[in-house]
């Protein structure tokens, strides 16, 4: 009975949306028949509501913050570089892939795959980098702490670009003298003779007795030119912006006009003509689901700020995908951060070591760490299919399906070193709201920006 | 026959009006020693001996509240164990109550069934009764001193804090620089926290009135403000400090063999640094800063006022009602000076209560285990 009461409710909802949308905005006598009481006051904010959703806005972004250990990070010059690395298929070992190959912008720099393909298949599911250049901490599992470490991952990656470091420096050097050295300045490129055919230490057996045999002074040189395409790519990756999402436009018109809105000599008229405005961005269930968003269905507790997400680690249960490995999340995360090559502690880091804190007191322990993942951004959301680290669920049904009636995470005796935490509760919304917020979560995407050179579409 | 009953009846509800009287009684105690509390200058009246060294305060004898403090910390504790021995009597008595009495319904339905023996078991009921009535007076007694003992040794706690205060102010001689419990700045605003143990909507929103303009100690009330907001932003059970939390940045360890105080290490070459933004220390120093590392400053003494030097410190922190601790694992780095301990790492991704634990490991603890440490325990409402 109730149910259907509702779902009347909200195919009325529906409807009415579209018809405002089609309705001339003067109209206001329209727009008033059309709104019942109860849908009105869903477009209604206080002056705290409207603070509040504003720390949402993308215009609250602001700039990346400060990179200690890259002295490029904010260079044009090195973001151009590594914009052409970002895109370039002929630096990898078989001319066939580059970032873009699993980071596509058409796809909001994603891939839309469970999981990667390049050379191999990859373990987890490639993540947007959009926004990715305001975290602390790169991957599902936080393993690396920079971009520009992070960048040099999956060029020698197995899986992904599988060329090793020998090999990708010399194509660099060779396809992009000049781009380099008018960064990094002049460089003596006759290194690049005594360099062996593959050569890493991470590679295969050949790689890796190659590289052992390689002196020193070698060793550094190739690095060096290695960790700066890195430190290059990480300044590609800071120019990304992103524009006004139909929820920022909603939000951006409630900041403009909330002096007037709430004006109380304001005309009923110019009210109406406010709320049509309004609702010409967002529809009754989108507001609703917004509310659901930050209210009842409590998404915002962990996706908040202005990329919908507050880059720290959790464990929502995500269901296992039968590997043999269970997923350990952080608490694998922080220990390969502690052996890491390149992080901010490095050589290759342009930062003190006293610069380096979110390293020097990494936390290494605690039970919380155990299968939890950095929250990613929902900016994009409704484009970025599948979801999760696994790519487990393959619409945002699914997501909310879970979010509602979520499995604890698994406990493995074996392989978890304690039972793993788990951060959310049952939320009990019923179809209606979940439709409402899977609504909402669709307008946080950004129209592809065709003219914006850094996004290169 | 009837009469004797009722009589009985009239006693029993005499003997629960009483209590309540205790209770009220007892209340009012409370009420007035916190009174008094506020005040600040009760507390040793218990102890004449050094209340008669109270009026020489001089430069040259730093070491004087320290003094008065070790003896007035020695006289709570033992008004604490006095109170805990007169719990523990009154207890006895009440049981021995609970016994009279349940012998007195005892021999009523006896009597009900038999019908015989009338008068000497009548005689042995009154006997009870009075028993009963001279045991209520009894237990009344002990109750009210054993609270009265047990609120003044507290209430001798706090002043012996305050002493040893004192006394450790004049023992760094300018050293400390803020002596308030430490804070975050009430411009800071922080709307999210996360990682719940339990979460509940309606019965406690968050009150974004009180998150704007907050209150002295920064407690926000749990009342729901709906004409200010009208989204309905789940609040955290659990996130709220009870009203009488001690937020001090100075304690006792908890073996109370040590003296120690907390406050925030403002690095100059930061504040000079204007760019940076809004987790920039002000000029509030008891200010800490909104996820970002930074340093505080452990200052340690046995009672004595002695510097301590070389302790190995552990530190810990959580927030109550979460299930997650700090981000970060925050630790010594360097004693400055004897006994002035810098701690680097900090960093608190929420605004709320937290509970920081310094862990001593000093060479002499290592060999017992982990619970038997002696530790400080700071509680900061952000
Ligand atoms: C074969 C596909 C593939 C290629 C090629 C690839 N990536 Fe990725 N990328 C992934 C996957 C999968 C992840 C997530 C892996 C994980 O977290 O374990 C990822 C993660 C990332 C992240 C972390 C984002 C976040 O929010 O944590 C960044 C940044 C990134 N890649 C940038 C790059 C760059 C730069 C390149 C080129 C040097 C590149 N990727 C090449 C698949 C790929
Ligand atoms: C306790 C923190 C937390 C809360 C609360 C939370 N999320 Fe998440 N969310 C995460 C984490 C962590 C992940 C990644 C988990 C994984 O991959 O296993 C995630 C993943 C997602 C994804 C998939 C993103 C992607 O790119 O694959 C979506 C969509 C999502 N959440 C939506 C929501 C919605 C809607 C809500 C409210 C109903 C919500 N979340 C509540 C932490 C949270």
């Amino acid at each position: 009975m109730r149910i259907f009461q509702l779902s009347a409710l909200l195919s009325c909802l529906i409807l009415l949306s579209a018809c405002l949308k089609e309705s001339n905005n003067n109209n206001v006598q329209e727009v008033e028949k059309s709104l019942s009481a109860q849908q009105l006051s869903l477009y209604q904010f206080t002056e705290v509501d409207i603070a509040f959703l504003e720390k949402f806005s993308i215009n609250a972004l602001g700039t990346p913050p400060e990179s200690v250990s890259n002295h490029f990070a904010d260079n044009e010059l090195a973001a151009k570089l590594g914009k052409k690395l970002f895109f370039d298929k002929s630096l990898s070992r078989n001319n066939q892939f580059s970032c873009a190959s699993c980071h596509q912008p058409q796809r909001y720099f994603t891939d839309g795959l469970k999981l990667s393909k390049a050379s191999g298949t990859t373990h987890r599911s490639s993540p947007t980098i959009l926004g990715a250049a305001y975290s602390p901490w790169q991957f599902w599992d936080g393993r690396k702490d920079s971009l520009w470490s992070q960048a040099l991952g999956p060029i020698e990656d197995a899986n992904e670009i599988n060329t090793t470091r020998v090999e990708y420096v010399r194509r660099l050097l060779k396809k992009y003298p000049q781009d380099y050295q008018n960064i990094f300045g002049e460089l003596s490129m006759s290194f690049l003779g005594e360099l062996p055919e593959v050569a890493s230490p991470l590679g295969d057996n050949i790689a890796q007795a190659q590289w052992q045999a390689m002196d020193k002074s070698l060793k550094h040189q190739v690095n060096k030119v290695f960790t700066n395409a890195g430190k290059v790519m990480m300044a590609y990756q800071r120019q990304l912006t992103l524009p006004m999402s139909r929820f920022d436009q909603f939000v951006e018109l409630l900041a403009k006009d909330k002096n007037i809105n709430s004006d109380e000599n304001a005309s009923s008229n110019s009210d109406l003509n406010y709320i049509a405005k309004l609702s010409d961005i967002l529809t009754p269930v989108e507001v609703m689901g917004m509310r659901l968003f930050v209210g009842k269905a409590n998404c915002a507790s962990c996706h908040n700020g202005p990329l919908f997400t507050n880059y720290e680690f959790h464990n929502i249960g995500a269901p296992e995908v039968g590997m043999p490995s269970v997923e350990l999340g952080r608490y694998q995360g922080v220990k390969e951060l502690l052996t890491d090559e390149f992080s901010c502690l490095s050589l290759w880091s342009d930062a003190k070591e006293n610069d380096c804190a979110e390293m020097r007191f990494l936390k290494s322990s605690g039970p919380e760490l155990v299968g939890a993942l950095k929250t990613p951004t929902l900016r994009n959301i409704g484009s970025t299919a599948p979801y999760m680290q696994f790519g487990q669920f393959d619409n945002l049904q699914q997501v909310l399906g879970h979010y509602n009636k979520p499995s604890p995470p698994v406990y493995n005796r074996e392989q978890h070193p304690n039972r793993p935490h788990f951060d959310i509760m049952p939320l009990k919304l019923d179809a209606q709201e979940l439709l409402a917020l899977e609504s909402f979560l669709r307008t946080l995407t950004s129209p592809l920006p065709k003219d914006d050179p850094w996004w290169g579409i | 026959m009837l009469l004797l009953l009722k009589k009985i009846k009239i006693k029993a509800k005499k003997i629960i009006n009483r209590k309540t009287i205790i209770r009220k009684i007892s209340f009012s105690f409370a009420f007035i020693f916190t009174l008094l509390a506020s005040n600040q200058s009760i507390a040793y009246a218990a102890s004449p001996k050094t209340q008669a060294n109270e009026n020489q305060t001089s430069k040259t004898q730093a070491s004087k509240p320290l003094t008065i403090a070790v003896e007035m910390l020695a006289q709570a504790n033992s008004e604490e164990t006095q109170s805990r021995q007169l719990i523990v009597k009154a207890n006895k008595v009440r049981k021995q109550i609970k016994n009279l009495r349940a012998q007195m319904l005892k021999d009523k339905s006896n009597k009900d069934k038999l019908n015989k023996e009338e008068s000497s078991k009548e005689k042995s009921k009154k006997d009870k009764s009075e028993h009963i009535s001279q045991l209520n007076k009894l237990l009344e007694k002990e109750q009210k001193k054993g609270a009265e003992l047990r609120l003044h040794s507290k209430l001798l706690k706090q002043q012996a804090t305050v002493q040893f205060e004192q006394g450790f102010i004049d023992l760094w001689q300018g050293k400390i620089v803020s002596r308030s419990p430490l804070t975050m700045n009430a411009d800071v605003k922080n709307y999210f926290s996360h990682n719940a143990k339990i979460r509940s909507v309606h019965k406690n929103k968050l009150n974004m009135n009180n998150m704007e303009v907050q209150s002295e100690n920064n407690i926000p009330e749990d009342t729901t403000n709906q004409s200010v907001m009208s989204l309905e932003i789940p609040a955290l059970t659990g996130q709220n400090a009870p009203p009488d939390l001690n937020i001090d940045a100075f304690k006792f360890s908890r073996k109370e063999k040590y003296f120690a105080h907390i406050e925030v290490q403002n690095n100059d070459t930061e504040i000079n640094n204007a760019e940076s933004d809004i987790s920039k220390h002000s000029a509030n120093v008891s200010a800490v800063p909104l996820n970002k590392i930074h340093q505080w400053r452990l200052f340690v003494t046995d009672l004595a006022g002695t510097p301590i030097e070389g302790i190995n410190f552990e530190v810990e922190g959580h927030m109550p009602g979460h299930v997650h601790g700090l981000p970060t694992k925050p630790r010594v780095t360097k004693e400055i000076e004897p006994g002035v301990y810098l701690v680097d790492g900090m960093k608190f991704q929420m605004k709320g209560w937290w509970v920081i634990k310094f862990i001593l490991r000093s060479d002499e603890n290592e060999a017992e285990n982990k619970s038997q440490s002696d530790f400080f325990i700071f509680n900061l409402v952000l």
